[in-house]
């Protein structure tokens, strides 16, 4: 897209509805956070190899705001520093997930025929296995890795994109631009980047950002079942599976880290709702 | 969470922003909520009547001829009777058998057998029962079967005469017999199926994994995975139970600590069994109502260092590796709210078993001579990462695995810390080139002899087994081993093993950490002398949960 007075127009709806500014917001101070982990959080060392079993399972207090583990470890720093870990799942399983499942929807769209049907049918395959399923089956056969999980949260995320695009491109290739291109001589790809892309951009980032969230609970979810990154690695899925265990004592183990997930899932959330509101109107 | 993203999308795209706002608040709360704890209720007093509910890992393996885990140990000792027993102290008592006498030459057992004692069907027991066994457990070469392959012939001198006579000298054998389980040879023979060994059948494997054949002092009454084991007291054993012993035992499993620590907060658990992190143990140390005790089974922690994989394969990188162990860090841990979770280790023979070295010293860190020892292997500079595996069931392992990580990054070496199920860490050790190159893991006595742990851990034959994850081959402890058994002098053999602790110890196979005491919660009105008497306790694999000598009282 390019910054056209209609995306200006765009962004200034957007501006006006103030939940989807406290999203962005939201989602702001986490990605700032997460880059920034080692200035910002109080004790960068915890997210690696530390041990202080005298320190171990603080309260919350001024020393240690969200308490300590049960291995003596801040519980701030290492959420900080799972968002990071979380964020850069969410960006590597999206940055797979969507060029892939938009290429997809984009030749099976425009191409037809057969291209179409062999297109949609994998894509229809991948949509029938349950994506937790599938992710913990490819983890669960190799050892638990981050690599591994982007990749089989990539494997099951794709198809949604292919499955969006391609309803779209079904809608957009008769209309008047994409025929008249067609008519002076436009290359397939020209047509299918140049004029059917930009028209699907929207919605493509609207679910972009609404699936921020989902992806990042999903990667949560493998790692609360012991599929996510091997220690000492901070993971929030992991910390709130550990933490579980010591309830209801250990309260601030779960609490905080389940806290921090939601705090993520509602932040891409709100903005997704957000531009979804403003693209939905201007388109 | 299991939600597919499509169908959520339409959700999103469709429904009205507020409501799913409002759903999403919705949920907050429902999370804040269950968070909240259902062990902060009142506890309810729940009257216990004269069972005992117990937790337990998994369904354990009900034939007694088979059994090498401690859940199996636990169903064997209970329903079951053994010629000796294990004796509080690491010794051994007469049980069936009355007394023995031993010929000259160390080879020749004859044991006097009690003419008092029946089957739970009622048959009298005789020494038929006693050969039946021994041929089972030779025969069927599961287990243990290794303890008894010195025998050369038993023979039943008369009902309750029988003799064995050994290939050769072998110190350890009257303490063999803690695992050699008597069972009921008519029955067995009646139930047997279809099976590879000839006119035994399958030796009744079938029915002994269901059923039980014994005349120990309860009667396995019910026996399902995924739920429970019950078992119901033999009012006509021949030792007698506490007057106060459980009707019933139930046995649950697979339970979560944090359910574990709510049952046993609503009284509807009498006792713990499997390792609790120490945050459950602390808070039921808390719990009116409720104890802690500690079972001291001989056993200890270890990281298993593989000495045929690099580079752990050579000497200094593994001396180097015990030097630079944090075995100060490991205090704090084994403090479980003021009651012991373990003692120092001082080598490869846990205290209170003959061969212990007092004079030995502990583990102690000392990072100058750990990176010296380092500079001298033949890695020099380059040492490449050392994989590290635990078992993901006992949580709290991981924290010793974190612990090793940490003081391994003091003198450069990178750990990379693995946690497997159960089932896979014992697929992955089953060759040299497959185990990792540190095995974190408990191992202990599964008799009570020094030999059961020394020779399955450290002998080049013995089988791949969680034990042997070091792959040790060295002549010399070969030899020693083997001459250990031979020995029938307890204070020459005592001080064999000395010699030979201190040979493994120079080999550093591992890093001997602590000797464990596991502690366990149980309710103040349940006695259970060899979980808090050090006194009675037995140390052998599930040697303490003999719940013919428990008690329970009405719940206070």
């Amino acid at each position: 897209m390019t910054a056209s007075p209609e995306f200006w127009r765009a962004m200034r709806r957007y501006a006006q509805d103030p939940m989807a500014v406290l999203g962005a917001a939201i989602v702001a101070v986490l990605v700032l956070a997460a880059i920034l982990a080692e200035q910002v959080a109080p004790y960068p060392a915890h997210a690696g190899a530390f041990v202080d079993f005298v320190n171990a399972n603080r309260p919350p207090d001024a020393t240690y705001l969200l308490g300590t583990d049960g291995i003596g470890r801040d519980v701030l720093s290492r959420i900080i520093f799972g968002y990071r870990t979380s964020l850069v799942l969410g960006l590597t399983v999206l940055g797979i997930a969507v060029p892939l499942g938009t290429a997809a929807g984009l030749v099976g769209g425009y191409a037809g025929g057969r291209a179409e049907a062999v297109v949609m049918r994998i894509t229809d395959v991948f949509l029938a296995l349950p994506s937790l399923v599938l992710a913990m089956a490819i983890v669960g056969l190799f050892r638990p890795s981050q690599i591994l999980a982007m990749a089989a949260v990539a494997a099951v995320w794709w198809p949604w994109y292919a499955r969006l695009v391609h309803g779209m491109v079904r809608s957009i290739r008769l209309e008047g631009y994409v025929v008249s291109a067609r008519l002076i001589g436009a290359s397939p790809v020209r047509i299918m980047v140049g004029e059917i892309l930009p028209n699907c951009a929207p919605t493509i980032l609207t679910k972009f950002s609404l699936d921020m969230g989902l992806v990042i609970l999903l990667g949560a979810s493998l790692s609360f079942l012991g599929l996510g990154a091997p220690a000492p690695i901070p993971d929030l899925g992991t910390m709130v599976a550990d933490g579980a265990n010591y309830l209801p004592d250990q309260w601030w183990l779960s609490v905080t880290a389940g806290g921090a997930i939601f705090l993520a899932v509602l932040g891409f959330n709100l903005v997704g709702d957000g531009l979804r509101d403003v693209f939905d109107t201007t388109g | 969470m299991t939600q597919s993203p499509d169908r959520d999308l339409m959700v999103r795209l469709a429904g009205p922003r507020s409501t799913r706002r409002g759903a999403l608040m919705a949920l907050a709360g429902t999370g804040l909520g269950l968070a909240l704890p259902a062990g902060w209720r009142q506890a309810e007093a729940q009257p216990a009547g004269s069972t005992i509910r117990m937790t337990e890992s998994t369904l354990g393996e009900a034939d007694p001829h088979k059994p090498t885990d401690v859940p199996s140990s636990i169903l064997m000792f209970n329903l079951y009777d053994f010629l000796i027993r294990p004796a509080p102290g690491g010794g051994v008592s007469p049980s069936l058998a009355t007394s023995w006498e031993v010929s000259g030459d160390g080879l020749t057992y004859t044991f006097a057998l009690r003419d008092d004692v029946r089957f739970h069907d009622g048959k009298p027991f005789t020494s038929e029962d006693v050969v039946f066994s021994l041929r089972r457990m030779q025969t069927m070469r599961r287990g243990f079967a290794g303890l008894f392959e010195v025998i050369r012939s038993a023979e039943a001198l008369g009902p309750h005469r029988v003799r064995f006579v050994l290939a050769r000298n072998y110190a350890p054998f009257l303490a063999s017999f803690a695992r050699l389980a008597i069972v009921n040879s008519v029955l067995v023979r009646a139930n047997q199926a279809a099976g590879t060994f000839g006119e035994f059948g399958d030796y009744g494997q079938a029915f002994l994994s269901a059923k039980d054949g014994g005349s120990g002092p309860y009667v396995l009454t019910r026996h399902e995975a995924q739920q429970e084991t019950v078992m119901t007291k033999f009012a006509g054993h021949f030792m007698g139970h506490d007057p106060r012993a459980a009707e019933t035992v139930r046995l649950r499993f697979g339970l979560q600590p944090p359910t574990v620590r709510t049952m046993m907060t609503r009284r509807e658990l009498e006792l713990t069994r499997v390792s609790l992190p120490p945050e459950i143990l602390v808070a039921l140390a808390r719990t009116p109502g409720i104890s802690l005790g500690q079972d001291r089974a001989g056993s200890m922690f270890q990281f298993k260092l593989n000495m045929r994989r690099a580079p752990t394969d050579d000497v200094e990188v593994r001396r180097a590796i015990s030097l630079a162990f944090d075995y100060a860090g490991q205090a704090a841990l084994l403090d479980v709210a003021g009651v012991a979770a373990g003692i120092p280790s001082r080598g490869p023979i846990p205290s209170g078993v003959m061969g212990y070295d007092e004079a030995a010293p502990t583990g102690r860190r000392n990072l100058d001579a750990a990176k010296a020892a380092l500079a001298r292997s033949k890695y020099g500079a380059n040492v490449p990462p050392l994989d590290l595996i635990f078992v993901r069931e006992f949580a709290q392992v991981e924290r010793y695995a974190l612990l090793f990580q940490r003081s391994m990054a003091d003198i450069g070496l990178r750990v990379n810390v693995l946690p497997i199920p159960w089932a896979q860490y014992q697929q992955t050790i089953t060759t040299a080139e497959s185990t990792p190159n540190v095995c974190c893991i408990y191992v202990g006595l599964t008799t009570p002899d020094v030999d059961s742990l020394l020779w399955t851990s450290y002998h080049s034959t013995s089988p791949a087994t969680y034990f042997s994850a070091q792959w040790m081959n060295d002549p010399e402890v070969d030899r020693g081993l083997e001459a250990g058994r031979t020995i029938l002098n307890t204070e020459q053999r005592a001080a064999h093993y000395r010699a030979l602790g201190k040979r493994i110890a120079d080999l550093v196979p591992a890093v001997f950490c602590y000797d464990q005491i596991n502690v366990i919660a149980r309710q103040n009105y349940v006695s259970a002398p060899t979980l808090t008497d050090m006194r009675t306790s037995v140390p052998l694999l599930g040697g303490n949960y003999q719940f013919r000598t428990m008690g329970v009282g009405a719940p206070s």
